[in-house]
């Protein structure tokens, strides 16, 4: 199946975002709908010691406000660990926690209302440094204490690589708390029916969790939860855990009515996930010839406020601190630290991003001491199928780590990067580098990972295709249809989807990890599968041709035991059989055991890419241009060339914005980055160009070949911009974001 | 939360005129509506009426009348950036205007607006500045003139009273002979205001030599301010390209900015970044008539 040729085809949501008529959850509205809104604390870090809701109560237009007490289910959520509560009672860990929650029949009445609820607070010192944080006599944000997770996952010896090294090089490493800043901000409607059930109406990226989360929080059936996340305005991995959805949800059940919010950007600045920063130690010893003999590194994750995913964040960073090279000797420390700075969670790249800006860092540092280039450094020591990685398992499947390097020694920017370097003005210098990255895709091992697929064969002959997971800019369902389309030799024009939503389509598992597309590939060729067998069986009924009849798709149709018959054929030969429905299930394949002590460890699929990157570097202000980016990406099959480049021009743009632009600035537990003029991210006047190379080294184990890339496309361009930035200046630049004053301020020590 | 208030569009100068005299300290003026409605939902609008401006055709115009340049306040910066007269006989203005936002920015947002706005990061002030630019402002009762370097008198504030607005702005024509350029730093390349920003004008002379300067250097004190010490450096430099010789007279600037820190940048890096600016700035204007040894 991996042999079919996918055209390109036009996204199949392009017409309705382009003209604006698609309808986010965000655009709906119901009859005698209420506005809520979120009463956020005032404090950092605080006790709660009383909530008077009665001035905000008396206000006309109001129509109800919750309080702690007044959840009727279990007071917390969390995909780990439902740590964070819906409306805090009795304390609160940053400024964006709720206290109380309105619902009012203006937008405006609600907001003031807000302002009239009244809290006494008993204010405690802010936690605002993870390694602070850690000390025995810190102030704990939760009774077991500061230390969400601690992991530390060793093979060989570290201290006899280092005294077996020729160099050895160690450093700390700082990254930003990066905001996913989706074009649509935390919104929805939820909608209390007729039925006792309730509707949410809210972008996210797994319906199927938020429906279970949901059920807990209200104290119901998760069967009259009906959740509609698709599509969605943005994500990145800011939508994955409930955002806004409980808070509406207790106030639609309370009040009877519809109840919506769509968060400003400011409230969504300071309220919403985050990206955890990081700070890394990491020490690397190398043999005179490049060799890397150990590597040893300790992570500190400031995780903000709650659980969510910061366990399984850190330990997927920990899985990648050595990336897939060849060392013999590794210790990969982490932990995972409550502190009052917002909250942090998923975010494409979950983790990877950060380590290794600081592992590609040390590998062109010893690379320029040892006299190496950047190429050769990297190829000695890049891992092969079948070979043991830095943390221990064995690699099953495919690896591409040699395949994208050689790619991107060969790309255009690479070759010609003299020459590219050249500038006429004494103040400005150019520099060039590279980095690769393995990205580990699905969720790990031991937590199930699975994915379901419909497809319906419809009256006119046309298909149906249901599945769980959603669309929230990626251009999977583009790629979906594409997909079954392929398998079923039609037009993807005659497959219609439906998906993202708990009613009419079937859970395929979260849209992250770089699983989608891998996900639906084999989901939907079982359901492809599931299609041939039943067609046979069902004309091995009527016209007894026999139990071993076999059938398969042919241009518009399918070749039966009894002749040729076009798919419309055989919509109106079954059409009694309701529905014409068959259903594909997969679960993804794992390790056979865990790393020891380390939730979730191995990943099992990798993606891979190397990215080059051409800065411009002023060194009378240190304003840094990313002007060229290379990428060499491994796509396993392209289903869609224009959706992989623009995953790729997305990717890099997020990856520019870590590397150069962005942060969540927290000073004692406030937000200072409120808003788009001081949370700086990328315009269109300040992506590079690009030079595309894809790669297809088939992925084995999906049925069409196909691999993840949505997420290892922002990580290579991290380290690369970095180090350009040493390529043209000679600075090594070790906390990110690399903002001009920091780099000018590299540039002249003394200042 | 944006505050009620009340909304009065002015369909030419004489209406707003007399709206200003009857709403006095109570009203305040939109043009573009691009720093008043920002402030509006941070709440920090004080007055309780809305005056538009924006409808006022009289006050947008670009026109040159016997050597001088007269903008009308409504030009919008975009206006600015395309008008064939700026270009010529104010280029950095025109520079200035260009690099103002984006272009959504620049389509609403008027130089009126800017000046009256009175922030010392506004973009179209050094150069304004270093043109020797003339503020024109009228009430109800007649018109005055002050000259744009006394105009500011604190962030944020201006010698405009309460009746008074700005009609145009003025200045004489540059022409063969007169360099002028814009430089900004900002935390990207559109969408940013100014860490700093700085303007120049030199005149260069019969020998060659600059034989007259004017400097001006935005957010780094608490209004847009003239570097005089500096301007005399570039006039004694001989007329030679020598990046170390332009960089070194730049350097002066050092003395004559007072910045602060702020979340954008620190004090002791906005002293670096506009003697950097300048020198960038300058010597690819001077590249066009000097020469290396
Ligand atoms: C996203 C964004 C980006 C921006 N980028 C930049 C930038 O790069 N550089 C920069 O300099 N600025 C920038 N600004 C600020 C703003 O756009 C400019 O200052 C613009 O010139 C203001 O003009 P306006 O017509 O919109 O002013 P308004 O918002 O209408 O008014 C500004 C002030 O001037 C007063 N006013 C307006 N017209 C008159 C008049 N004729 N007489 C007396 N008082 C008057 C108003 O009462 C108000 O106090 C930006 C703003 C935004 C929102």
């Amino acid at each position: 199946m991996d042999d079919i040729h996918f055209e390109q085809v036009d996204r199949v949501d392009a017409l309705g975002k382009a003209c604006g008529t698609t309808e986010y959850m965000s655009d709906l509205s119901f009859p005698g709908m209420l506005y809520a809104w979120f009463v956020r604390s005032k404090y950092p870090h605080a006790l709660i010691k009383n909530v008077d809701i009665s001035r905000a109560m008396a206000l006309n237009g109001v129509v109800t406000v919750l309080t702690a007490a007044d959840v009727t289910g279990f007071n917390g959520f969390g995909i780990v660990n439902p740590d964070m509560p819906v409306i805090c009672g009795d304390k609160v860990r940053y400024i964006g926690d709720t206290v109380a929650l309105v619902a009012a029949t203006t937008e405006r009445i609600a907001e003031q209302a807000a302002a009239l609820v009244d809290v006494d607070y008993e204010v405690l010192p802010v936690v605002d440094d993870p390694i602070e944080a850690l000390k025995p006599d810190a102030p704990k944000l939760h009774d077991k204490g500061n230390v969400c997770l601690h992991t530390l996952i060793t093979k060989g010896n570290v201290e006899q690589g280092f005294r077996e090294a020729d160099v050895v090089i160690e450093h700390e490493y700082r990254t930003p708390r990066q905001a996913h800043v989706p074009l649509e901000t935390e919104s929805g409607v939820a909608v209390p029916e007729a039925d006792g059930s309730l509707s949410m109406y809210a972008g996210s990226q797994y319906a199927f969790r938020d429906q279970l989360q949901l059920a807990r929080i209200l104290g119901m059936n998760p069967r009259m939860i009906h959740v509609y996340s698709n599509p969605v305005g943005g994500g990145f991995g800011g939508k994955d855990e409930l955002t806004i959805q409980g808070g509406i949800a207790l106030l639609a059940m309370k009040t009877g009515k519809p109840v919506k919010v769509f968060l400003s950007r400011e409230e969504s600045l300071v309220s919403g996930w985050k990206r955890h920063p990081f700070i890394i130690r990491m020490k690397t010893g190398f043999k005179s010839d490049g060799t890397m003999l150990a590597n040893d590194v300790t992570c500190y994750e400031d995780k903000g406020a709650y659980t969510s995913l910061g366990g399984p964040i850190l330990n997927l960073a920990l899985e990648h601190a050595s990336s897939l090279y060849r060392v013999p000797n590794t210790r990969h420390e982490g932990w995972a630290v409550f502190t009052n700075n917002g909250v942090c969670g998923a975010f494409r790249g979950f983790g990877v991003p950060q380590v290794l800006f600081a592992l590609e860092s040390n590998m062109d540092e010893a690379a320029e001491q040892l006299g190496l280039d950047p190429v050769t450094i990297r190829r000695k020591n890049v891992l092969h199928q079948g070979e043991v990685s830095p943390i221990g398992h064995t690699l099953r499947t495919g690896v591409s780590m040699d395949l994208v390097l050689d790619a991107i020694e060969k790309s255009e920017l690479w070759q010609h990067r003299e020459e590219y370097k050249k500038t006429d003005k004494p103040w400005l210098r150019r520099g060039v580098a590279l980095a690769l990255a393995p990205q580990g895709a699905g969720l790990g091992l031991g937590i199930p990972d699975y994915g379901g697929a419909y497809i319906d064969l419809d009256g006119d002959g046309s298909f149906t295709l249901r599945i769980g997971l959603v669309e929230y800019g990626q251009g999977t369902h583009t790629g979906f249809t594409q997909m079954a389309a392929g398998l079923l030799h039609v037009h993807p024009s005659r497959v219609r989807i439906v998906a993202g939503q708990t009613e009419g389509s079937v859970d395929a598992g979260p849209a992250t990890a770089s699983r989608s597309m891998y996900t639906a590939s084999n989901a939907i060729a079982a359901a492809f599968r599931d299609f041939g067998v039943k067609v046979a069986g069902a004309l091995a009924a009527k016209y007894h041709t026999g139990a071993d009849a076999v059938c398969e798709a042919k241009d518009g149709g399918m070749t039966t035991p009894v002749g040729f018959r076009t798919y419309e054929e055989l919509a109106q030969e079954f059409s009694q059989e309701s529905p014409l429905r068959w259903e594909g299930y997969f679960v993804w394949p794992t390790a056979d055991r865990e790393i020891p002590g380390a939730a979730g460890l191995p990943h099992w699929i990798y993606s891979f890419a190397a990215q080059a990157a051409l800065v411009e570097v002023n060194t009378l202000t240190g304003e840094t241009h990313l002007l060229r980016v290379a990428t060499a990406l491994d796509t396993g099959h392209t289903v869609n060339p224009q959706q992989v480049e623009a995953q790729i021009d997305g990717g890099v743009a997020q990856g520019e914005g870590f590397a150069l632009f962005e942060d969540t600035l927290i000073s004692k537990g406030q937000v200072r980055t409120r808003n788009f003029s001081t949370y700086i991210i990328p315009t269109v006047q300040d992506v590079p160009e690009h030079e595309y190379i894809i790669l297809e080294n088939s992925e084995g184990t999906s049925a069409l070949g196909v691999r993840g890339i949505g997420e290892v496309v922002m990580v290579p361009i991290i380290p690369a911009v970095a180090l350009a930035i040493h390529d043209a200046t000679g600075v090594w630049v070790r906390q990110l974001p690399s903002t001009p004053e920091r780099v000018y301020r590299l540039l002249h020590p003394g200042l | 939360m944006i505050k009620e208030f009340e909304y009065h569009a002015a369909q030419d100068l004489k209406e707003a005129l007399e709206l200003a005299e009857q709403f006095g300290p109570r009203k305040r003026f939109l043009s573009g509506g691009t720093d008043v409605t920002v402030r509006l939902k941070e709440g920090l609008v004080t007055e309780d009426v809305i005056v538009d401006l924006s409808h006022v055709a009289e006050l947008r115009f670009v026109r040159e009348e016997s050597g001088v340049v007269h903008v009308g306040a409504g030009a919008t910066h975009a206006d600015l950036g395309a008008s064939p007269i700026v270009r010529q006989h104010g280029h950095a203005l025109a520079l200035a205007a260009s690099r103002v936002g984006s272009s959504q920015i620049r389509n609403v947002g008027t130089v009126g607006g800017n000046v009256a706005n009175a922030s010392p990061a506004g973009d179209t002030i050094p150069a304004l500045i270093v043109l020797d630019a003339v503020v024109s402002i009228a009430n109800r009762k007649g018109t005055r003139d002050v000259p744009i370097i006394d105009f500011f008198t604190g962030p944020g504030r201006s010698v405009l009273a309460s009746e008074e607005l700005v009609t145009e702005l003025y200045f004489p024509v540059t022409g063969p002979g007169e360099l002028t350029g814009f430089g900004k730093l900002g935390s990207r390349q559109a969408m940013t205001i100014s860490t700093a920003n700085m303007a120049f004008y030199f005149r260069i002379g019969d020998n060659r030599r600059i034989v007259e300067a004017r400097i001006a250097f935005g957010s780094v004190a608490p209004t847009v301010v003239r570097a005089h010490r500096t301007e005399r450096m570039f006039c004694q430099l001989p007329p030679l390209l020598s990046w170390d010789a332009i960089r070194g007279a730049a350097q002066m600037a050092w003395k004559e900015v007072a910045p602060i820190d702020d979340l954008r940048a620190t004090a002791v890096y906005r002293k670096e970044a506009v003697v950097g600016l300048l020198a960038e700035a300058a010597y690819e204007a001077l590249a066009s008539c000097w020469h290396e040894r």
